[in-house]
C-alpha cells in the first residue's frame, strides 16, 4: 500500500522536533560568546573559534534529524501497513532524540565560550573539555539514530498486527523520549567541566575524568531505553 | 539524479570491478566505499611520497631542512603533520609523539575521506558505516591494547570506578559505556558526512546556480570539525587507557 502519509509525517515530525534542541543550545552559545568577546574583546578570535566550533558539533543532532527526515522522504513509498509504522516511528523517535542532545551539547560550548573569554591562554585545554563532553552528550541522539534505522531498515511482516505496530511505535519513544534528559544531563556536567578547566587548568585531566564518570552513570538511564527498544524490536 | 552516476574510481582499471565484488546484498549497490576509500588512500600516499621525496636527500646526508617558498605540496603535508602533533601536544602531553602514527593515519584519511565528498564525481568513503566502523573499531582495539600494555591486568581497574565498594554499580555502566564508544564514534562520523553530502546533492537538485555554495562552505567546515572531534576523541581515550590515577 502507499506509504506516502507515514513517510511524510514521520519526516516533519523528525526535523520539526529535532531542529529545536540544537537551535537552542546555538543560540545560547553565541549569546554567551557575545558576552565574553564584550568583555574580553582582544580574546575575540580564540572565543569565536570556539563558538563555532562549539555550534558546529551541537548540530549534528540536528543534522541527525535531518538524515532520518531525508532517507524517509526519499526513501521506499510503499509496502505492508507495519512498514508505515515502522517509517513513522523511526521519525518520532530521531525527532525526539536529538532535542535533549541538541540542547544538551549547546550547555557545554555556551559555557566554553565565558571559559574562554576569562582565560584565553587556555582555550586548547576548554576547547578538549567541551568538545569531549559534547560528544558524550551527543550519544542518547545516536543511540535514538540506531534505532531509527534498525526501524527503517527491517523488513516488516506482510500482515498488520496491532501488537506488531505498538511496539514499534513503543521502541520509538523509548529510544527517543529517554535521550531528553541523559542529553541535558551530559549537558550540564559538561558547561561545568569547561568553567572549571578555566578555573584551575592545572587540574584539567582530574576534571575530565570526573565528568566522564559522572556523565557515564547519567548516560546510563539512555542506555535503559536503548534496551527497552531493542527488546520491543526483537524479542517481543 | 543521472541514469548512471559517473564516478572518477571507475576511471581506474580494477576499482570497477572491485566495487562489483562487494555489492551490497540488499540493494545491489557497487561498493562505492570501498573503491573511493581505496583512491583515497592512494591520493594520500602520492602526497606522502612527493613530500619525503622532496626532504628524503637531505635527511639522509644529514642536512639542515630549507623550506620551501610558497604552496607546494611538501608545505602542505609538512603543516598538516606539524599541526595534528601540536593538537596532539596540547591534549596528550608527551606521550603525543608516540601515537602520532595511528591518530595521524586515522586524521588523514578522515579529513580526505570528508573532503572528497565536496569534489563531484567522488563519493566519500566516510559517509558509509562500514567505512566509519572500521575506523572506531582500530580505535577501540587500539587504547584497550595499549592500556593493557602499560598497566598489564590492572587495566581492569579502570572499569572499577572511583570506590571499590562501588564496582558492583560501576562495572556494568563502564562496560557498556566502553562498548558505546566504537558505536557512538562511527555514528557520529558517518551521519554527519552523509546528512552534509546529502544536502549538498538536495540542494544541487533544487537550484543548481549559486546556492550550493552556501552547503560547500558548510560541508567544508563539517569535515574539517568532525575529523577534528574524531582525532580528539580518539586521544582522549587513549590517554584515558595509559594515564596513571593521581594520588
Amino acid at each position: 500500500m502507499d506509504l506516502s502519509l507515514a513517510t511524510f509525517a514521520g519526516a516533519a515530525l523528525c526535523i520539526g522536533l529535532g531542529a529545536v534542541g540544537s537551535a537552542l543550545g546555538e543560540g545560547l552559545t553565541a549569546g554567551r560568546a557575545a558576552e565574553a568577546i564584550a568583555r574580553q574583546p582582544q580574546a575575540a578570535p580564540v572565543i569565536l573559534r570556539t563558538m563555532l566550533v562549539g555550534q558546529a558539533v551541537a548540530e549534528s543532532a540536528s543534522i541527525f534529524a535531518l538524515v532520518v527526515a531525508l532517507l524517509l522522504l526519499f526513501g521506499p513509498d510503499s509496502g505492508p501497513l507495519l512498514r508505515g509504522v515502522a517509517l513513522f516511528s523511526a521519525g518520532l523517535c530521531m525527532g525526539a532524540g536529538a532535542f535533549g542532545p541538541g540542547y544538551g551539547s549547546g550547555l557545554p560550548s555556551a559555557a566554553a565560550c565565558t571559559a574562554v573569554g576569562r582565560n584565553p591562554a587556555r582555550a586548547p585545554r576548554i576547547n578538549t573539555t567541551m568538545l569531549v563532553s559534547q560528544a558524550v552528550a551527543q550519544t542518547p541522539s545516536i543511540f535514538a539514530l540506531l534505532v531509527a534505522f534498525l526501524l527503517m531498515f527491517r523488513s516488516q511482516p506482510p500482515e498488520f498486527s496491532l501488537a506488531g505496530a505498538a511496539a514499534l511505535l513503543g521502541a520509538a519513544i523509548a529510544a527517543g523520549v529517554s535521550a531528553t534528559g541523559p542529553g541535558i544531563g551530559a549537558g550540564f556536567a559538561g558547561a561545568a567541566a569547561c568553567d572549571g578547566t578555566a578555573r584551575r587548568p592545572d587540574r584539567a585531566p582530574l576534571i575530565l575524568r570526573t565528568m566522564l564518570v559522572g556523565q557515564a552513570v547519567s548516560q546510563s538511564t539512555s542506555v535503559y531505553g536503548l534496551v527497552v527498544a531493542l527488546v520491543l524490536l526483537y524479542v517481543v | 539524479m543521472a541514469a548512471e552516476d559517473i564516478y572518477w574510481s571507475s576511471l581506474i582499471p580494477g576499482l570497477k570491478q572491485l566495487e562489483h565484488w562487494f555489492v551490497n546484498p540488499s540493494n545491489g549497490e557497487p561498493a562505492l566505499h570501498v573503491s573511493n576509500a581505496i583512491l583515497v588512500v592512494l591520493i594520500i600516499l602520492t602526497l606522502a611520497f612527493i613530500a619525503r621525496s622532496k626532504i628524503k636527500d637531505r635527511i639522509e646526508r644529514d642536512e639542515d631542512l630549507i623550506p620551501e617558498a610558497g604552496l607546494t605540496v611538501r608545505n602542505v603535508m609538512e603543516l598538516m603533520v606539524s599541526g595534528i602533533l601540536k593538537v596532539m601536544e596540547d591534549s596528550m602531553g608527551h606521550v603525543a609523539p608516540r601515537f602520532l602514527y595511528l591518530v595521524g593515519a586515522l586524521a588523514f584519511f578522515i579529513l580526505f575521506s570528508n573532503l572528497s565528498g565536496l569534489v563531484p564525481g567522488f563519493a566519500p568513503p566516510t559517509d558509509n558505516l562500514n567505512t566509519t566502523l572500521a575506523c572506531a573499531l582500530v580505535v577501540f582495539v587500539a587504547y584497550n591494547l595499549y592500556g593493557f600494555k602499560e598497566h598489564g591486568l590492572a587495566y581492569l581497574k579502570h572499569f572499577m570506578g572511583p570506590f571499590w565498594w562501588l564496582a558492583w554499580l560501576m562495572i556494568p555502566i563502564e562496560i557498556i559505556s566502553h562498548l558505546a564508544r566504537p558505536m557512538s564514534l562511527s555514528l557520529r562520523l558517518f551521519g554527519n558526512i552523509m546528512g552534509d553530502h546529502k544536502v549538498g546533492a538536495i540542494f544541487f537538485m533544487l537550484v543548481p546556480l549559486a546556492v550550493p555554495v552556501f552547503t560547500l562552505v558548510l560541508g567544508l567546515f563539517v569535515s574539517f570539525v568532525q575529523t577534528f572531534v574524531f582525532m580528539l576523541l580518539t586521544m582522549v581515550y587513549l590517554s584515558g587507557a595509559i594515564e596513571h590515577a593521581e594520588h
